[in-house]
This record gives structure tokens, C-alpha cells and sequence, in this order.
């Protein structure tokens, strides 16, 4: 197809004269030096994680969802029965928010006059998950549209949640692997087994088989089947009339007491005036699967919003929560509504199929919000064989940043406070607008309390002005260490009493004496490419700063070493103490070892990735780095050497390395760097490393289908194997020459099936053969490393299924989504694949194909 | 050409030899006017716009450290050149050169194909990141994954661009047929 346009184009439309080859040349040899690219490097840049926060920050700020144009006159009231639990007309309970800084209780009519009264900003602003799930009215889904955006849903949980965990650098100390109070990964996994059964959640489906070795079995199994959400939701009348399937797109499950818990997204797609509005909902199901070939649906729950974290304690409270966007969408609703009545133009709660509003009781408008976004929170009672809803929050706040430690979520919302005019165009049809000033709002909820359910404990703002996304999180001795990225650190009490601050460099000043802005060094004529300096990460009560250097020396994207410059020790927040320092870089002798950086996950020298820790005295982490002769290899080479290390969390072990940091060359424009200069920096000690083959590319190396590595580490360490299991695939393209006449003749059905070669000839001509595909086959593998004494050993591949297809454009779609380890057998999984494989012979017992 | 070649063309290249430099060039010229034509519109200022592109190419081509990269760091500046020009139209400055103007856009299309003037039009009428996912995909010959490192989107968004915008482009190319007939 690629080939065949420029063909036809070349036919219709010849290139001018003047862009032949040899006219360039005529032209370039006229050419006086110089520089043209007048864009100049005059500001530090930022790491690509960075840039993506804040421009994820700017977005979120002002994202709303538009439907410019439509007429939306109210639910499709054909399939959504009408609520059965009306407000109390005499004495209306409201939230009681004593003690609760910048929350006020609401009723309906006052929710009426807040979402009536807020912004909204109705620009063609489409960037929900990836810009993908918010359709306009016009759009139409089909089957392979769900698909794809289940896969986007999962990768922007993924990015949401675990890349927010992913700090930028870790410090490698027993202290900050063994802090397990706080937890910012708010992550359910893909695959759990109760030791007979092996639960997966595939994109939209979840498959079950009996965790048997060689007797393997797949449990037929509808899960979805008898839910409110497939036969009520599913048969909406626009559905039907787009002749669409509702699916759910899964996040992840969880598993307690017999009752595994799926959590989903999906399109609640309703008709309006004959329009298609869809609205983001989350959903959980419950199923007691204590009987494998038994499993019946336990419980069912839908809330507005898009799933923006969870979390389950250890005796069952589960919560979750969710963002949704435009509380305003309902417009008629607000023209035709009436003080009292039962709030139409809110979104609903579906609990086993009751149609509920939020309780009075339960809303919370949070007052220096201005914006018709809302974050739902539910928590849940699971206990062996049964589920229930213990209670549902709603606030008008956006969910800008959601940790959690223990039983409490910590919600991060930010406040503009004077506009600037400056408006920054993004890509695409929208534009985000930046502010100034943000002043941000800590809350915590509490889900722990079964009786209770969700509560709101604690409410503050913070004294001084915060960053707008929450980049780390710690908690030592009943206090809470937050950084924002702005790189302030905030510590808190229990009840959200700001104890101290640490703004920058300037406030470490004011509090230290310690003049940490001199760390700052940036010559006017020497910009750093990539440069980012004075990021904090926590480890406990410390707070390191360190700088980090991009590196661009294969001229491709960010990457690079970190470097300690400063610790700071808060666990006494009326006197900090700068316990190290090394502001020129001359020693880092005493420095901590980092990881860090998982922005530099592509072309990064050194990849740092999620850590796994075997033991309180090592790690497992995996790096890349550019081979030696990488400036010799082509463009299809492998440039890049991956290795699986198991690194040592004793200081004594860290060694001292150099790398180079490169300079912005104005001169050559934007993106040109000048030769580089060294720096030192830390890193923990290797004990053991093994070299990743070739063939593991990157991106079949992690489960998102581009997302983090991080989790798929976590979830593919088995501890019972002692082994991680790293995914690859091995594509093997069965095709046969065509004509040019055959190839010309296929048409646009055959796309993906077909691809043409042209060649250069030495003597100036060119030389295309035409190929036609018959078949791919896709052999999804993981990779084992034995973990054991100290070292690595290469185990080998194992199966996780093969994949027939014939479109070599979905060729990658495949996602890998974990494994499971059982008596001496691995069960691999990929979204479209599994296999069973005894890892003592290396021989594929069982393989099931196109699971969901 | 082989890849030692290309590398060696690379560091000739950096060392100003016009020679080299079209001759990495011939490879691809032919991609980079024809992704220009689909995101502008027009043949001028997709000429003008590869031909502004080679000169910012080879006067800041000491900055490319891997050769391999050299296709794809020239699509980038490409881009660079397209969005800018975009930006005039915005601007108003170069009214009369939207999408689709000109006398070669109305030649008729043969049976079973789609003319130049259809298929660019079609373009047109995408979404901007559609619109250039989509030519780099089905013009650059770029794979996802590559689109991705190239406009800094991510992999599944590029996929779901492409799909988006190759369904658009159908319904556009489908529409256009009917009315023909």
C-alpha cells in the first residue's frame, strides 16, 4: 500500500524538476554556509517525562470534553430506568465538612448551581486516554476500535498510575526499598491464581484455566454473561442502531477471599435527539470463583468517570476511583430542572443494576474549583462469597494526582490562580492553556472502615504554592512527604498540617542556610540539552535533589545519568538538615547510588526501569546501553546492548562512573548538541549481569504495547520459579513475488497484505519486486533468568502461544500481559495467545489461541 | 546502499560534500515530497517546504550522530518546515494555497485507483494527526513504532491515529467514487 500511493501519486502528480536529486545538489553546492533553522535553543529543556507532565498537567487543567453543536435533550430514557431512590424532601442531610479545609456539603439544587455555574470551556479538546476515547457524535465504533481503545484505557491507567510511581530516580537504599507504607501504584494485575485456577484479563474478556500442568484446561466461561452491564447497558438503543457490542475494557483484578474482583472502563453510549453521546463510566464485578467450574457473578457496580486508581486492604475494603469530565454534559437536564427533584443532569450509580444518584449526604464541592469536572469514589466490603457497596463520594474537583498509603487515598488537586494570556498551542485540534500560581488542595479519604465505607478525613491547602502533579511520596513515623513537580517538598502531619516546606532551592536555602541555588549553573552560552536540575526524590524522610542530563548523543531522544547533589534530612521538619552535598561535581565518592529515569526507557544510554527486589540485599533492574560500534551499524541494526542486572543494595558495593553532558549548539539550531563534557555519578554495584538477546525488541518487551517495563517486571517475577520471565516475539512472514501488474491490481480490502521493495541501483536506476503475504506467524515467547546465589543463568525460552495472522499491519497489536508459575510449569499469556510449558523440559504442554 | 555507505555518505555529508548529501537524499526524495503534498495541499509549497527542509538538513547535519537515523531525522525537519507552512495558512499569509487548489488537482481518476487530486484531498480533510501519522505511514513507509519516535506520540495513539484516519480517508475516497459514478 505505502509503495502503491507514491506509485499513483508519482503518476498523477510528477515531482517538480527542481527536487531531483541532481538539482539538490546544484543547489547545496551554491549554498553559503551558515545557519538556517532560526529556532534557538533558549531555555533548559526539560526531560521528555517532565515535559509530558506538565503537559498532561496543562491539559488536565483545562481538559474538557466538547460536542460542539450537539443538542443533547436528555438520557435515553428507553433503557435507563428512572432512579429508585429519590432525595429526601423534608430534611436533606448534607456532607458534613467541619474540619475539612475547602469543602463544602451540597445538595442537589447546590450541585445544580455549581455545574450550571462552572466553566466550560467547549473547545474540540478530544485527549481523553491517549486521545482516543472520547468520540464525537459522528464517530462510529466498530469491533476493532474497541480494541484498540481497550488497549489505550489499559495504557493510560498504566501511565496514570504506574509511570506516576516510576519516580524519576530512585535512590538505591535498604531505607527506601523497605518503605512499605506508601504505595503509588494503585495497580491491579492481569493475571491471579488461587493455586487451582489461573485468572487473565485480556483486553476486553477475562479467561480462566485450571492451573493443571500438563491436564491444563481452558474453563468455558462467559464472564460477562448475566451482567446488568452487557444486557441492559450493552442493548441501548444506540447501540443497536450502530449494531455495536458494548465491551468492557479491563484494568486489572483483583483477587481475595474467592472473589476475584475485574475492574473496567467502558463507553456508556447514549442517543440523544438521535445524536451519540458517550460518556466514560468504570465498572467492578465481582465472582465468587471459589467452585472454578462454578463461577457466578456476585456483584456489580458502575460509576461515572474514567478509573483513576484502586486499592484492596488486607481485610477487604476495596475502593476505587474515578474522573469524570464534564459534569455539564447533560445540558437539557439543567434547563429543565427543579429544586428538589432527583439530579438527572448528574450522572448516575448502576449498583447490581439499581439505578442510584449519589447520596445527598455524599457530595462535595470543593470551593476554589471552577470547572465541571467530578471525582466519584465507592469502596466496597469483599468477603468470601460476597460483595457490597459501603459507600460513594462525589466532589467537583478534577483527580489530578491520587496516591495511596494504607487504607487512605491522598488526592492532589491544583487551583489556577491568575490567568496569563499565554496560550500554548498542542498538537492536533485542541490547545491546552497554562496558568500561573497553582495553588493546590490535599485531600484524604479513608476506605478502610467497612462500616463507614469512603470518607473524607482530611482537607487541606497547603501554605504555599505547590506543583500541580504529585511526583513522590513517602511516609515515615505518621508523617506525610510529598514532592510536586514543581520539585517542592511538603511534609504533612495525619491531619494534613503542612510542618514544613521545601520550595526549590531558594526555600532549602531560607531553611538550611545551605545555598543550594548555586546548583543552578547554566552559562548563557552553554545550555545543557536535556538539563534538569534540583529534582527531589524521597527516600523515607530524606530528600535528595539530583540533577539529570539527557543524552543525546545517538541523536535520538532523552536518556542519561543522574547525579546526587544534595540530601536533605526532614525527619525532624523544624530543622532540616543538608547531610551531603556535592554542588561541582568534583567527588561523589559518598553519594548514593540511583536509578533512575524512566523517561530514558527508549534510547536512553542506561535504561532504568522498575526495580524488583529479591532480597534485602539485591535488586533486579535492567539497563541498555548503545554498542560499542553503534555509529558504524544501519538503520537496521540492533543499536543497543540490554542487560538484566541483579544489582546490590549495599553502598558499600556502589561504584563511581562517567558519562558526558552535551551542550545546545545554537549555531546548528534546535536539537544539535556540541561535543560533550564529563560528569561522575553513582551507581549500585553489579553483582551479576546477563546480556538480553537481539531479538527482544523494546516494545515486545513490555506489556503496554509501549507503555513502562516496570510492570511487567513486577508482574513477571516469580519468586516460586525464582526466575523473571522477559517477553519477546519472533515473526516469521510467509509471502510469494507478484507482478506489477498483480500488485497494482489489489485493492484497498487487501491492505497490510501486500508491500513492494525498491532498491537503488549503482548505476543510478531502481529496481522494485512486489510481494504479497500468505501468512504471519507470531511466536510470542518469554525469556527466563534464573535468580538464585548471587547469579543469573540464562533458562531459555518459553512459549506464550503463537499467532496466525495475515494483516502484517496488526502485526504488534499483540500485548503481553504476564505469567504464572506452578509446580515446575510456566503459563505464559499474551492477549490473543497462551501456552503452558514444563520449564524442566522446555516442552509446550498446552496452548490456547485468540483468548480475547 | 548498503549500510556502511550510508554511514560513509553521512560523514562526508558532515563535512559539506554537497555530493553526498543528495546522494543520501535520492533515497527518500520521493517520500519526503509526496508526505509534503498529502499535508499540504499543494505541489508549490510542498516543493518549497522539501527544498527549505534539505537546506536546514544540510546546513545542521553535523548534529546527526547515527546514520542510521537519517531518514527519519530528515522526515523530522520536514515536519518542522509543514507545520510552519500550516501556520501561514492559519495566519492568512499565504491565502490561496489551501488544500486542493490548483488545476492539477482536477484530473479525472482512473478506474479503480485513486487520482493524486482525490487522495491529497483526502488527506486534507483528516484531522492534523491523522493527517501525518497516516502520510508518514502510508507514504513514508514508516512503521508504527517509528511514528511514534518520530512525533513523540505513543505507539498505541499513532495505531489508533492510523486506523482512524485510514477509515476517514476511505469513507472520503468511498464518497468520492459514488459521486463519480
Amino acid at each position: 500500500m505505502r509503495r502503491n500511493i507514491i506509485s499513483r501519486l508519482e503518476e498523477e502528480n510528477s515531482i517538480p524538476e527542481r527536487l531531483s536529486p541532481e538539482n539538490i545538489r546544484a543547489m547545496l553546492e551554491k549554498r553559503l554556509p551558515g545557519p538556517i533553522i532560526g529556532a534557538k535553543l533558549n531555555e533548559v529543556r526539560l526531560n521528555g517525562r517532565k515535559q509530558g507532565l506538565l503537559r498532561a498537567a496543562a491539559a488536565a487543567a483545562v481538559m474538557v470534553i466538547a460536542f460542539g453543536g450537539l443538542a443533547i435533550s436528555g438520557m435515553d430514557r428507553q433503557t435507563t430506568p428512572a432512579p429508585n431512590s429519590p432525595a429526601a424532601e423534608e430534611s436533606v442531610r448534607i456532607a458534613d465538612t467541619q474540619g475539612l479545609s475547602g469543602l463544602r456539603g451540597a445538595t442537589y439544587n447546590s450541585l445544580y448551581n455549581y455545574l450550571k455555574g462552572s466553566v466550560s470551556e467547549s473547545h474540540s479538546y478530544r485527549d481523553g486516554p491517549d486521545n482516543a476515547y472520547i468520540l464525537t457524535a459522528d464517530d462510529k465504533l466498530d469491533v476493532d476500535d474497541e480494541t484498540e481503545i481497550a488497549r489505550q484505557f489499559r495504557d493510560y491507567y498504566d501511565r496514570y498510575t504506574v509511570d506516576a510511581e516510576m519516580k524519576s530516580v530512585r535512590v538505591v537504599t535498604q531505607k527506601g526499598f523497605d518503605s512499605p507504607e506508601v504505595d503509588m501504584s494503585l495497580r491491579p494485575e492481569l493475571v491471579k491464581s488461587d493455586g487451582k485456577t489461573v485468572f487473565v484479563a485480556g483486553l476486553s474478556d477475562i479467561a480462566a484455566y485450571t492451573a493443571d500442568g500438563d491436564h491444563t484446561r481452558r474453563i468455558e466461561k462467559d464472564f460477562f454473561e448475566g451482567t446488568y452491564f452487557r444486557n441492559t447497558m450493552g442493548q441501548n438503543a444506540a447501540f443497536q442502531a450502530k449494531n455495536h457490542t458494548l465491551k468492557p475494557y479491563i484494568i486489572g483484578m483483583y483477587l481475595k477471599d474467592e472473589v476475584l474482583t475485574v475492574l473496567f472502563d467502558f463507553h456508556n453510549v447514549e442517543e440523544m435527539d438521535t445524536k451519540l453521546v458517550v460518556t466514560e463510566y468504570c465498572g467492578i464485578c465481582a465472582f465468587d470463583v471459589s467452585n472454578a467450574d462454578d463461577i457466578s457473578l456476585i456483584y456489580e457496580f458502575e460509576q461515572p468517570g474514567t478509573l483513576k486508581g484502586s486499592g484492596l486492604t488486607e481485610d477487604g475494603s476495596l475502593a476505587i476511583v474515578s474522573e469524570y469530565f464534564n459534569g455539564k454534559r447533560r445540558l437539557s437536564h439543567f434547563v429543565s430542572y427543579k429544586e428538589g427533584e432527583v439530579p438527572a443532569f448528574a450522572p448516575f450509580l448502576f449498583d447490581c443494576g439499581s439505578v442510584e444518584p449519589v447520596p445527598e449526604d455524599s457530595i462535595y464541592i470543593a470551593n476554589k474549583n471552577e470547572n465541571s469536572a467530578m471525582t466519584y469514589m465507592s469502596s466496597f466490603s469483599l468477603s468470601t462469597g460476597r460483595a457490597e457497596r459501603t459507600g460513594t463520594l462525589l466532589m467537583t474537583c478534577f483527580c489530578e494526582s491520587l496516591v495511596t498509603a494504607g487504607d487512605s487515598f491522598y488526592l492532589c488537586n491544583t487551583y489556577l490562580g491568575k490567568k496569563e494570556d499565554e496560550r500554548v498551542e498542542s498538537f492536533g485540534d485542541g490547545y491546552a492553556t497554562y496558568y500561573a500560581d497553582p495553588q493546590s488542595h490535599i485531600i484524604r479519604a479513608d476506605y478502610g472502615d467497612k462500616d463507614r465505607g469512603i470518607a473524607i478525613t482530611a482537607a487541606k491547602y497547603p501554605d504555599s504554592i505547590f506543583g500541580t502533579f504529585l511526583t513522590d511520596c513517602s511516609m515515615e513515623e505518621g508523617r506525610l512527604y510529598l514532592c510536586s513537580s514543581d520539585g517542592a517538598v511538603y511534609v504533612f502531619d495525619k491531619d494534613l498540617e503542612e510542618l514544613t516546606d521545601l520550595n526549590g532551592y531558594d526555600s532549602a536555602y531560607n531553611s538550611t542556610g545551605f545555598n543550594m541555588g548555586i546548583m543552578k549553573k547554566i552559562e548563557e552560552d552553554q545550555i545543557y540539552v536535556g538539563y534538569t536540575s534540583g529534582i527531589p526524590v524521597l527516600d523515607g524522610s530524606d530528600v535528595y535533589y539530583f540533577d539529570c542530563y539527557d543524552d543525546g548523543t545517538l541523536g535520538l531522544s532523552a536518556g542519561g545519568g543522574c547525579v546526587c547533589r544534595c540530601m536533605v534530612d526532614l525527619s525532624d521538619p523544624d530543622k532540616p538538615d543538608v547531610t551531603y552535598y556535592d554542588l561541582d561535581g568534583r567527588s561523589q565518592s559518598d553519594a548514593p547510588a540511583l536509578e533512575g529515569d524512566l523517561s530514558s526507557f527508549w534510547y536512553g544510554r542506561t535504561l532504568f526501569t522498575d526495580l524488583v527486589k529479591m532480597s534485602n540485599k539485591e535488586y533486579l533492574s535492567v539497563y541498555v546501553q548503545p554498542k560499542e560500534n553503534y555509529e558504524d551499524l544501519g538503520e537496521e541494526d540492533n543499536l543497543y546492548e540490554r542487560y538484566l542486572a541483579l544489582r546490590s543494595l549495599d553502598p558499600e558495593d556502589s561504584f563511581t562512573y562517567t558519562d558526558h553532558l552535551n551542550y545546545g549548539d545554537e549555531e546548528h539550531g534546535m536539537g544539535k548538541i556540541k561535543p560533550q563534557e564529563s560528569y561522575t555519578a553513582r551507581a549500585a554495584g553489579i553483582k551479576d549481569s546477563i546480556k538480553l538477546s537481539d531479538d527482544m525488541a523494546f516494545s515486545s518487551m513490555t506489556t503496554g504495547g509501549g507503555g513502562s517495563l516496570g510492570f511487567s517486571t513486577m508482574s513477571l517475577y516469580s519468586k516460586d520459579a525464582g526466575a523473571v520471565f522477559m517477553p519477546h516475539k519472533e515473526k516469521t512472514v510467509s509471502q510469494h513475488e507478484i507482478t506489477q501488474e498483480e500488485y497494482e491490481a489489489l485493492t484497498y480490502e487487501d491492505m497490510g497484505r501486500f508491500y513492494a521493495e525498491t532498491e537503488n541501483n549503482e548505476d543510478g536506476t531502481f529496481t522494485t519486486r512486489y510481494y504479497y503475504i500468505d501468512e504471519i506467524e507470531i511466536k510470542n515467547r518469554f525469556r527466563g533468568y534464573g535468580v538464585s546465589g548471587g547469579r543469573l543463568t540464562d533458562l531459555g525460552d518459553f512459549s506464550a502461544g503463537t499467532w496466525v495472522i495475515f494483516d502484517d499491519r496488526i502485526s504488534d497489536e499483540v500485548s503481553f500481559v504476564g505469567t504464572y508459575y506452578k509446580d515446575g510449569y510456566l503459563y505464559a499469556f499474551t492477549t490473543a495467545t497462551m501456552a503452558v510449558t514444563d520449564m524442566e523440559t522446555g516442552e509446550t504442554v498446552f496452548e490456547d489461541g485468540e483468548m480475547m | 546502499m548498503n549500510r556502511r555507505t550510508r554511514a560513509g555518505l553521512v560523514e562526508r555529508a558532515v563535512k559539506g560534500d554537497a555530493k553526498a548529501f543528495a546522494e543520501l537524499y535520492s533515497g527518500i526524495y520521493k517520500k519526503l515530497y509526496y508526505y509534503a503534498l498529502a499535508n499540504l495541499g499543494s505541489s508549490e509549497d510542498a516543493a518549497d517546504a522539501v527544498q527549505d527542509a534539505v537546506l536546514d538538513a544540510f546546513d545542521s547535519i553535523g548534529g546527526l550522530k547515527n546514520a542510521a537515523a537519517f531518514d527519519s531525522w530528515l522526515f523530522s525537519i520536514l515536519s518542522a518546515r509543514i507545520k510552519r507552512k500550516q501556520a501561514e495558512y492559519v495566519q492568512g499569509r499565504n491565502f490561496g494555497a489551501e488544500l486542493g487548489e490548483g488545476k492539477e488537482n482536477d484530473l479525472p481518476a482512473e478506474d479503480g485507483a485513486f487520482s493524486q487530486c482525490e487522495i491529497v484531498e483526502g488527506f486534507s480533510q483528516l484531522e492534523e494527526k491523522q493527517r501525518l501519522c497516516l502520510s508518514l505511514y502510508t507514504i513514508g513507509g514508516y512503521r508504527t513504532g517509528e511514528i511514534a519516535e518520530m512525533t513523540g506520540l505513543r505507539p498505541s495513539t499513532v495505531r489508533s491515529l492510523i486506523s482512524r484516519g485510514r477509515k476517514k480517508l476511505r469513507e472520503i475516497l468511498d464518497i468520492k467514487k459514488e459521486v463519480k459514478k
